[in-house]
């Protein structure tokens, strides 16, 4: 396959990037930086990239990535081994060159109110990335849940740019034990929006939690995906609004979406 | 003197054979952040229907090697919302429309085709009788030879521009039925549509798509394909669009060379924004390097 080279768009990066660095930051989930571009430096939080992986394992399509961060020199993707595809790309080493499509999707608003920051396991990874965009608002508190604490990661990184972060696990081994729906109830106190990412179990409980208190959610979701550019409408989720239900793409509306609109 | 890559296709000039497969490639306005839809041959859009429809549950895909299995199901705005809020960017972009239509009976299917005579944006239709996602209509129409020909007939009354039959791979004697369309009055052909398969998910021991089976695309069925094309060609003569898990110059060519005079790339665009536009240079330096004027020279130059 020949890629053209400075051919990608005003808006989305299509070419080549370098792995500046690759590791394992917790069993099998990887943080890989890539090289970044002048579209790749104004990506938002809760966007993505798109990531080809090499064919070896005869796979087609990209897997699309979360951004755990991006500025003008890198950026910082978060990604845990579910298939061949993340097989693939748990192998590439420093120096490798991946083609990648990027930033996509709708991320984040960028709330001026308190907000807490919701994230589950491989959740966490955007909120990262939306805590440090949210650094001027002093009224951000972050809640972040796993299964156990082999399966923690960032704690420190989210540490040094937010104040109240609270941790949580399934068993208790970290912070307090629980799950982060279940925290969400104890720690809010005057937020009045909800930014959340991890599994649609976590973000249903947390849509439920904030349709009674009368709070603002928004909530990244996934799906299995084709183009990545809203064109061939596989990888939609029903959205009711004013009384009416449509599939809105979860690629190109989403992947972030009113958590009150979405049905879960 | 400059290489011709222009191509006809059922008395339609395009200025180049390349354009997306049907589903792949939306309306022409997600990919445009790559570069301008008109540098296409054409751009066939969206399976449209009568009424606009919501499509399957998801999950929609699943990766197969090799491939991928869809089953989107029609999912489209209808045909008025196509003309009044899809058409006039296109137009804008000056490409050669051509829509796939679909509907649930031979009726929906002239009525879709009667609407869009009245738009001169409108090239050329393709009749797509061989959707495999959809309950009624669609694949329903194209498996066997007398039900397909009275749907061409029907959309043939109401269409007079280039009508071109889109082929499903899921029957038993393809050519039949190719024959039967062209009798009909379709001035061309499309081979092939998604063929039928399965993916399981083995933790929830059920098939991955709430539709139990889906359409496969990708490089997985192109020696399918390409077999289709070459049988097709080489028993009636007709002019054929090929598609079916083409992913660069060189496996167009092999379409081309079995009797396709256009192709359609739809998978390949996922994972290669840029493939369409590498095919149309491809073409370009392959007549300039080997000296043939033309790429209809090439046109089922392999057919024994």
């Amino acid at each position: 396959m020949n890629f053209h080279d400075g051919l990608s768009g005003e808006k989305i990066f299509f070419g080549l990037s370098e792995v500046i660095n690759i590791k394992e930051i917790v069993r099998e989930t990887f943080l890989i930086e890539i090289s970044s571009s002048s579209q790749l430096a104004k990506s938002e939080p809760g966007q993505f990239v798109y990531i080809i992986p090499k064919m070896q394992k005869r796979t087609v399509l990209p897997r699309p990535l979360c951004i755990a961060d991006a500025d003008s020199e890198t950026v910082k993707l978060i990604f845990k081994i579910r298939g061949k595809g993340t097989l693939c790309l748990s192998e590439l080493g420093k120096g490798d060159k991946i083609s990648v499509m990027g930033p996509l999707g709708t991320g984040f608003p960028l709330p001026r109110e308190p907000v807490l920051l919701a994230g589950g396991g491989l959740g966490a990874a955007p909120l990262y990335f939306l805590a440090k965009k949210l650094r001027n608002n002093k009224k951000t508190s972050l809640l972040l849940g796993f299964k156990n604490s082999d399966e923690a990661y960032f704690i420190d990184e989210f540490k040094s740019i937010a104040k109240n972060v609270f941790v949580c696990t399934d068993d208790g081994s970290l912070g307090a034990g629980g799950n982060v729906v279940e925290k969400a109830g104890e720690i809010i106190k005057n937020e009045k929006v909800i930014c959340a990412c991890g599994p649609r179990p976590m973000l249903k409980g947390l849509s439920d939690f904030a349709g009674k208190k009368g709070l603002r959610i928004f909530v990244s979701l996934e799906e299995r995906m084709g183009c990545g550019v809203g064109a061939c409408l596989g990888c939609v989720v029903k959205i009711r609004r004013g009384g009416k239900e449509e599939y809105q793409r979860v690629c190109k509306e989403g992947p972030v979406f009113d958590g009150l609109e979405v049905v879960y | 003197m400059k290489a011709d890559i222009s191509a006809e296709i059922g008395g339609l000039i395009l200025k180049n054979p390349v354009m997306p497969a049907s589903g792949t490639w939306g309306y022409g306005e997600e990919y445009a952040e790559f570069y301008a839809p008109g540098e296409l041959g054409a751009v066939v859009v969206k399976g449209t229907t009568l009424e606009p429809r919501q499509g399957n549950k998801p999950p929609r895909i699943a990766e197969t090697p090799a491939g991928i299995l869809n089953s989107v199901g029609l999912q489209n705005v209808g045909v008025e919302k196509f003309i009044s809020e899809k058409l006039p960017f296109l137009k804008k972009n000056k490409c050669t429309v051509i829509v796939n239509i679909a509907g649930d009976s031979v009726d929906d299917y002239a009525d879709v085709a009667r609407r869009l005579m009245d738009e001169e944006g409108v090239s050329a239709v393709e009749v797509n009788i061989s959707c495999p996602n959809v309950k009624k209509g669609g694949i329903a129409f194209g498996v066997n030879a007398a039900s397909a020909s009275v749907l061409i007939k029907s959309v043939k009354k109401e269409y007079g521009r280039p009508l071109i039959a889109k082929l499903s791979p899921n029957v038993t004697d393809i050519v039949e039925i190719a024959g039967a369309c062209i009798d009909s009055g379709a001035d061309a052909l499309t081979l092939i549509n998604t063929v039928r398969g399965m993916s399981i998910d083995i933790n929830n021991r059920r098939p991955l798509l709430p539709n139990c089976a889906g359409g496969l695309s990708g490089p997985a069925i192109k020696p399918i394909a390409l077999r289709m094309v070459y049988e097709v060609k080489k028993a009636t003569g007709a002019d054929i669009i090929g598609v079916g898990g083409i992913e660069c110059f060189e496996d167009a060519l092999e379409f081309i060379m079995a009797g396709a005079s256009a192709v359609q790339v739809g998978t390949a665009n996922f994972y290669n924004p840029m493939v369409m536009p590498e095919i149309i240079a491809g073409f370009g330096e392959y007549l300039e390097k080997n000296k043939i004027g033309s790429v209809k020279d090439l046109v089922g130059v392999a057919i024994r």
